[in-house]
């Protein structure tokens, strides 16, 4: 009976480790902790996952670690706030649209007009000044070319 | 066996590298007796491969954990389906089934090339037989996996999360697109050096493109899979740079699969296509380099090491080299058409290039901005899933669009009778279903708009493009209904041309359009598979519900209209690991759905006597009296508690199965591909009480059917088609008069 005894307080120790994020400190607004730990890269080294999001267990102490945090700051503000200042931005799941992150935030976004006027230029000069005319270069594979000789044979047997 | 393995490695490269030496002397006119030559070097070299995988197949078979690879990827408790996978569980082994993959690819070319292509051949062979012997310097002198020490007991194990069916297929499905990409490379780079810059290539090289895409694509589709059963956060993407490394040379061979259709049709952008297919296979080595190197960390990086440098050299070798042949020859890649209008297939197709390869280099800008990051402000930052969301999404709307239009836009140019004709019914079905999904979900809506200008008013950028998140369903599941609409409209047209011409019933006329055009009726296909893929994804992300509830036996919680209830837990000890599981029923509506079983396991490392002992002792006492049972797991919990501060480091490690309900049932259509997903994150093994973690995943479902009619299509796309054959016959033919 001592044995089973012993066996449970060993056990029962092991609850606080593996405690829930389903729960947050005494006295802290769960949304609180659930805004940061939605903010904060777990590094358990799993899928990138924010805290909250992440299934592994070291989410969990994370979690509770987060939790202590904002009861001590007051707010998931303060407490985001702290942790970044701590750890660094590296800890943030998504790096800030400030400063030089900008680059990544809105640089694909440029690229993808900058992309569109290129296509609408390519076209334009396409179509006025079609590239079949080609001064040189070409002599050498008109004699060899398959590719040319299949389609300059089609266009002749349909001119026939 | 292990002294063969390494022997076989050297000889292989040796015979590998002849294959360079003579099909380089055959290139360069010093005969043909050494290009065949060079072929019976590949078969040599790739039956010497093949004896080196079986070499290590039977150490793995035999727990020969003297070993290194076997001992850090194996043990004797591992079941043998995961021994045989254990192959590719680390880095040697995975690039050993790299390199075997692409002898054998090596082998088929040579094969079926044997009494043609015999100009562009000998560099074909040298280009396959450089990359081969890369490989080979790679397992042989770098990443040996037949390294010995000392005879061990016992090995470390498989990671067990790999320890899954489908983690077994995902990794060769990748590695066979990755590897097939290198023959059509090497065909391309051929034409280039030998100025056959035709479209003997492509033709000769378009089932081995669609076959690479293809696994390529299951590949993705697999891990997505995998991550979604096995990682227990309800999802199946994060942007992990392993992830983006499959991706990225996905959507580039999917713009060269359709870009090539114009160089086909119209003799257009030769230099595009060229420059798409160095590129897919540079990034296909790319992301080897990324993920191996370490300047990138990823979960799946399993094993880092120093190949890095290597695939480094050898990258840029490749794609510098490459880019410098194709500069070298721009003048023979001249188009052979003009565009005649700006409303034609050919400039959606070059729009649609436009958003794959943008695609591809945001995924690729953005999956390196931490390294950038940190060289230009020295600071380090994290690039998780919000950043690459927020700004794919409305690239990918994009490109959907394009999938609608594309099919139904005329070449050359599309006068706007054509346009009304073929537009007018899928731009109403697309607008009314837009329109519908609107007000059915007009709060997010409006919460979306006015919260996009306040974010706006404030210069948040972040701000704005998660405003615009609410939007993206609504969009997708119009533009969605628009693609389905002139799918079904191109099927539908040809069917009643067919029945009408050859009075054949509607079945046999479908299956004939199909079966006489099977590129482009498959890739219709393949576009529906999209949509449905996009569906999933929409409804999946963001209709998802999530809680998190502590139960003890006999509890029951709500959780997005389903009642779950907690039946009972046991304690197990079995195979690799111990845990415990556990029973939850659902219902809904007063009706019950079924039994959902999911576990938290524990995976003891058998390098700890005292603990593998007690391991085993446990598993035998299964089936036993069932009380001596539960004592002997419940054994196991403690003594890992008092092992661990001892020792100073984690002898188990936790893994989840996570307990899925699929709701594949019609009777409750708005459910429909609907997943219960229970992880529990842990159990008290004493009391049973638990914490689960509940998702509801409506539409999830969509995105694995939708994977599926891909594969159909792909399918349908791969068969041999005897038009493409006497398309290229009729090239080479005329070739080889030329050459006569």
């Amino acid at each position: 009976m001592r044995k089973y005894l012993i066996l449970i307080i060993l056990l029962a120790s092991i609850l606080p480790v593996l405690a829930s994020k389903g729960a947050a400190p005494a006295g802290v607004d769960r949304d609180e902790v659930v805004f940061v730990a939605g903010e904060i890269l777990c590094d358990c080294g799993c899928h990138p996952q924010s805290v909250y999001a992440c299934a592994c267990g070291r989410s969990d102490e994370m979690w509770l670690m987060l939790g202590d945090l904002v009861a001590k700051t007051g707010s998931g503000e303060a407490a985001l706030a702290t942790y970044v200042e701590e750890h660094g931005e590296k800890v943030l799941l998504a790096p800030r649209a400030e400063g030089f992150n900008l680059f990544a935030w809105l640089g694909p976004l440029a690229g993808l007009l900058l992309a569109v006027v290129a296509v609408i230029l390519i076209l334009r000069r396409w179509k006025a000044n079609p590239e079949e005319h080609t001064e040189n270069g070409t002599e050498l594979d008109t004699t060899l070319d398959a590719g040319y000789l299949s389609r300059l044979n089609k266009d002749l047997e349909n001119m026939q | 066996m292990v002294t063969i393995g390494h022997y076989s490695l050297l000889i292989a490269l040796l015979a590998a590298g002849w294959a360079v030496v003579g099909s380089s002397l055959a290139f360069t006119g010093m005969g043909r007796g050494f290009q065949k030559s060079a072929e019976r070097g590949i078969i040599a070299a790739t039956l010497m491969i093949a004896v080196a995988v079986i070499s290590l197949e039977y150490g793995f078979l035999t727990d020969n954990f003297a070993l290194d690879y076997v001992y850090h990827y194996s043990s004797t408790s591992q079941p043998i389906q995961y021994k045989i996978g254990a192959l590719w569980g680390g880095q040697s082994g995975s690039l050993l089934l790299w390199l075997f993959m692409l002898a054998v690819m090596a082998v088929v070319m040579v094969w079926t090339n044997r009494n043609k292509n015999r100009t562009l051949m000998p560099m074909a062979t040298a280009v396959v037989g450089v990359t081969m012997t890369f490989f080979l310097v790679l397992v042989n002198f770098i990443e040996s996996p037949f390294i010995l020490s000392e005879m061990r007991p016992d090995g470390v194990g498989l990671n067990p999360q790999l320890k899954n069916y489908w983690m077994m297929i995902h990794p060769p499905c990748l590695y066979l697109g990755y590897v097939a990409f290198t023959i059509p490379f090497a065909f391309a780079v051929s034409s280039l050096a030998t100025r056959r810059t035709g479209d003997i290539w492509f033709r000769t090289t378009r089932r081995w493109t669609i076959f690479a895409w293809f696994f390529l694509g299951i590949g993705i589709l697999l891990g997505s899979y995998w991550a979604y059963i096995e990682l227990g956060w309800g999802g199946y993407w994060a942007w992990d740079p392993v992830e983006n490394a499959s991706l990225m040379p996905w959507l580039t061979g999917t713009a060269f699969l359709h870009s090539v259709m114009i160089q086909e049709k119209k003799g257009m952008l030769k230099v595009w296509n060229m420059s798409l297919i160095i590129l897919t296979f540079s990034l296909s080595i790319f992301g080897t380099f990324l993920t191996r190197s370490g300047i990138i960390s990823s979960v799946h990086a399993f094993a880092t090491s120093n190949i890095g440098p290597a695939f480094g050299i050898f990258l840029g070798i490749v794609f510098f080299g490459s880019l410098a042949l194709l500069a070298a020859r721009l003048g023979d890649l001249k188009s052979e058409a003009r565009l005649e209008s700006f409303l034609s297939r050919e400039t959606t197709f070059l729009f649609n290039n436009m958003i794959f390869v943008g695609i591809a280099l945001t995924v690729l800008f953005l999956t390196t901005f931490p390294m950038i990051s940190e060289l230009v402000t020295n600071r380090k930052v994290t690039m998780g899933p919000p950043i690459f969301n927020n700004v794919n999404i409305p690239w990918a709307l994009f490109l959907l669009f394009l999938t609608g239009v594309g099919p139904l836009i005329a070449w050359r140019k599309a006068t706007k009778a054509n346009l009304r004709r073929n537009f007018f019914w899928p731009t109403l079905t697309g607008a009314i279903v837009l329109v519908a999904a609107l007000i059915l979900d007009f709060k997010a809506f409006f919460g979306a708009l006015s919260g996009f200008f306040s974010a706006l008013g404030s210069l948040d950028v972040a701000g704005m493009f998660d405003q615009l998140k609410a939007v993206y369903p609504a969009l997708t599941f119009g533009i969605g209904a628009f693609v389905v609409g002139t799918v079904l409209l191109e099927y539908s047209r040809g069917t009643r041309v067919r029945m009408r011409q050859r009075q054949e019933s509607a079945p046999a006329a479908m299956f004939r359009l199909v079966w006489s055009n099977k590129r482009r009726y498959g890739g219709y296909v393949v576009h529906l598979g999209m949509v449905v893929i996009f569906i999933g994804i929409a409804g999946s992300s963001a209709y998802r519900t999530e809680k998190v509830e502590t139960l003890v036996p006999g509890q029951t919680m709500e959780v997005a209209g389903y009642t779950l209830h907690y039946d009972r837990f046991a304690l197990e000890s079995r195979d690799d690991h111990y845990g415990a599981v556990t029973w939850v029923t659902a219902e809904r509506d007063g009706r019950e759905l079924g039994t959902i079983l999911s576990e938290q396991r524990f995976h003891p490392n058998r390098l700890f006597d005292e603990l593998k002992n007690a391991f085993d002792f446990s598993k035998a006492l299964r089936g036993g009296d069932p009380m001596v049972y539960e004592q002997s797991v419940l054994r196991l919990y403690s003594l890992v508690q008092d092992l661990e501060p001892r020792v100073g480091r984690e002898v188990k490690t936790p893994s989840t199965e996570v307990g899925i309900l699929a709701n594949l049932s019609l009777a409750s259509p708005a459910r429909f591909g609907e997943d219960l997903y229970v992880t529990p994150l842990w159990v008290d093994p004493v009391s049973g009480q638990a914490n689960f973690r509940i998702f509801v995943n409506p539409m999830v479902n969509f995105l694995w059917f939708g994977g599926l009619i891909c594969i159909f299509g792909a399918t349908i796309c791969i068969f041999p088609d005897p038009k493409d054959r006497r398309r290229l016959q009729a090239a080479l033919d005329h070739e080889e008069r030329a050459v006569a």
